[in-house]
């Protein structure tokens, strides 16, 4: 009881210490602001305002209708240049896409055959360019089959594949760079508040006066795991319905409660992971550098960037680990397909089981070093 | 000590980057719901088990609910419905449809998956061999795909040359921030207010050495993409590195201009960490091309340094880029210095307050 009481009053003190820094409030509120939206906002895996210009050695009617095809805002309005300009202006960066059409394209195809279309992307920017090349590919075999299909009944393919998106049906890339930008968030700012609390401490020597009380370690640490769990957790209550479901409109397929269980799982592993860098680490400039290394894996690797699946294997292995992996994961499950308990619990328990690792372990360092300033 | 560190954990990432970040979505795990089992709906459902690179068979679904609730839990995420029908509709040419449905909870995977799927209906629909009976289509055209810079389509071609640029900034500005701001803190920036020690000579002289770990630092992950990852550089070795000396300059400043309004250690990590991850790794050319973002995005991307940096580094990597083309990046560099100088030089106070 005493302990607990302990605990409390502590974390108020880490709350203090917290709200009286204007500088970093600030920069809190606009982690979870701003930075989402625009985020949100201004990135998609999309292909959005691609450039893309056609070298046109056919000069038909079809191929005319084709131009026409790409249009703002996912095409920007293509331009037409000569064969030999291909090469110098993709270098320059001027276009993603050039489609190269061969003399007596349309009559080839009246004819039965299927003419090559050579279709240059400039590979440096991948998820763009796959996708992109993909919409390419359609809209200019659909034009085509709408084009004959003037003259020619049987142009219609035989099978009409019906493609629909779940869980997002029209392929809405905010829906899921905001969730992914409030993680990423989330782990950035609860590892370096935390892990920033362990150190300022014993720079300022402050850890010297908590420890002529009549406190412990863990209640040391435990207070600063739910003081800076709170503040995290209320600046992602607030973007989640501010930022992501009012001013994006993403809807919230699953149950709410059940996202911030998992959220609260991993701020426990978030804090345990600050308090552990901060307690390794033996100056700021090294708990700055272990911070940029740690977030920048976590980020990339949590399949928030780029798939999971993707991954190679024995990275796969390796990010299992990755307790943003699972955070990221969750999400998708809860927020997007709905999914309940039963869908989640195994990555709630792997976040759970990392993190009480980290939490024991780091709590156990914590105690040495206290011991040995002691 | 610290800079050990801070070399061998740059190496560490680029080696995790390099091998692990890969935007190639294979295998993708897929079910069949065949509600009309005809010869036909097999030979259909056939196509997408050969192609075990971009699909992988899993148990074929019972229900609707079963469906839902596979795709939910994550464990598939492609359903093929073949309607009842489809094999009589098929031979009389009514046109039979089959729905195809993704999970696109990741928009970018999602639209990956159904784009395979529309390409493997259209290989299957214009080989004259298919066993569907139907008449080969006519009408489409073949399409010649040409990866130019990174011909074999690998995303270790995009990452090697997009590793440094983020590592160049990340770490350079917060080490200068912390080395101005520690000063502060413990006092020591006493020296400076009570010599005749000009605010720029001053800062200047901080950041000098932060030039040099950074530029070790370029050489140590040049020649990791050069010998680890086999990624020749095209162009000119020379230029890349003007343009990285300008760059590390450039984040330095970065750090030097958060060190100016703020006055704690933590705080100067805390800034400095909120500021640049973001426009780093997501508006400044590593993920999208600057060109199609949006809004702020742009904005801030437009702005940012580092995507001049990304711009000049995959070009001389990849494209191997003439002069007339890295002169942009070179020119906007060199200007964003300056201004961050004048900045710092200006915020910087002389006299405590």
């Amino acid at each position: 009881m005493n302990s607990l009481l302990n605990i409390l009053w502590l974390g108020l003190k880490e709350l203090r210490s917290f709200s009286s820094d204007l500088v970093m409030a600030f920069f809190v509120v606009y982690s979870f602001s701003g930075a989402i939206y625009a985020q949100a906002t201004g990135t998609s895996s999309e292909v959005n305002n691609a450039s893309i210009a056609f070298v046109d050695e056919d000069g038909s009617a079809l191929t005319k209708q084709l131009i026409n095809a790409f249009y703002p805002p996912r095409f920007q309005t293509p331009e037409l240049i000569s064969a030999s300009e291909v090469e110098t202006t993709m270098d320059q960066g001027r276009f993603m896409f050039v489609v190269a059409i061969p003399p007596r394209f349309e009559a080839d195809l009246r004819a039965g055959r299927h003419p090559d279309i050579q279709l240059n992307i400039d590979a440096t920017a991948m998820q763009q360019a796959s996708i992109g090349g993909g919409y390419i590919k359609n809209i200019v075999n659909d034009r085509i089959s709408s084009f004959f299909r003037r003259t020619d009944a049987s142009a219609q393919p035989p099978i009409n594949l019906v493609i629909r998106r779940l869980f997002n049906p029209n392929g809405v890339s905010s829906w899921f760079t905001s969730v992914v930008a409030i993680i990423n968030q989330v782990t950035l700012l609860t590892v370096v508040l935390t892990g920033a609390a362990v150190i300022r401490e014993r720079e300022h020597g402050t850890l010297e006066h908590l420890l002529v009380m009549p406190l412990n370690a863990f209640e040391i640490a435990m207070a600063k795991v739910w003081a800076n769990s709170l503040v995290i957790l209320v600046a992602t209550g607030a973007s989640l319905y501010l930022i992501v479901m009012k001013a994006l409109e993403v809807p919230f397929a699953g149950s709410i409660p059940l996202w911030f269980s998992g959220v609260l799982l991993y701020l426990f592993f978030a804090t345990a992971l600050g308090i552990f860098l901060g307690t390794i680490s033996r100056s700021m400039a090294q708990f700055a550098l272990l911070i940029i290394f740690v977030n920048v894996m976590l980020q990339l690797l949590s399949g928030g960037s780029t798939p999971i699946d993707s991954q190679p294997v024995w990275m796969q292995y390796m990010t299992f680990f990755l307790p943003s992996r699972h955070f990221v994961s969750f999400s998708q499950k809860i927020i997007y397909r709905g999914g309940g308990i039963e869908a989640v619990w195994p990555q709630f328990t792997m976040v759970a089981a990392v993190g009480l690792a980290f939490f024991v372990y780091s709590l156990a360092l914590f105690r040495k070093s206290i011991a040995v300033t002691k | 000590m610290r800079l050990a560190f801070a070399f061998i954990g740059s190496a560490l990432l680029m080696l995790v980057f390099g091998f692990g970040i890969s935007f190639d979505v294979e295998h993708v795990r897929y079910a069949t719901f065949d509600l009309d089992r005809t010869p036909e709906s097999r030979v259909y459902l056939e196509q997408f088990a050969g192609a075990p690179r971009y699909f992988r068979q899993m148990p074929p679904v019972r229900s609707v609910e079963d469906a839902l609730h596979r795709m939910q839990s994550d464990s598939i995420s492609l359903v093929l419905e073949i309607p009842p029908n489809f094999g009589r509709d098929l031979r009389k040419a009514a046109i039979p449809e089959v729905l195809a449905e993704a999970d696109g909870a990741d928009t970018f995977r999602g639209e990956t998956i159904t784009q395979y799927v529309q390409s493997v209906q259209d290989k299957m629909l214009r080989d004259p061999a298919n066993e569907l009976q139907t008449p080969p289509q006519k009408y489409t055209a073949n399409f010649q795909d040409r990866y130019m810079y990174n011909p074999t389509f690998e995303s270790v071609y995009a990452m090697a040359p997009s590793i440094p640029p983020i590592l160049l900034i990340l770490i350079p500005a917060i080490l200068m921030a912390i080395s101005v701001v520690r000063e502060k803190e413990l006092g020591s920036i006493i020296n400076f207010y009570v010599t005749p020690t000009g605010r720029l000579e001053y800062l200047l002289g901080k950041q000098l050495p932060y030039i040099v770990i950074g530029m070790i630092n370029y050489f140590i992950l040049v020649a990791m993409a050069l010998v680890v990852f086999a990624v020749p550089i095209k162009g000119s070795f020379l230029v890349l590195t003007l343009c990285t000396l300008l760059y590390v300059t450039a984040t330095t400043g970065v750090g030097m201009v958060i060190s100016t309004f703020t006055s704690s250690q933590v705080a100067a990590v805390f800034v400095t960490t909120v500021l640049t991850m973001l426009p780093t790794i997501q508006f400044s050319g590593f993920m999208q091309p600057v060109s199609t973002l949006l809004g702020r995005a742009k904005v801030l991307g437009s702005i940012w340094p580092t995507t001049y940096y990304m711009h000049a580094s995959k070009g001389v990597f990849t494209k191997g880029l003439g002069l007339d083309l890295w002169a942009q990046d070179l020119i906007v560099l060199a200007c964003i210095i300056p201004i961050l100088w004048a900045v710092s030089a200006l915020a910087l106070e002389k006299q405590e307050k």
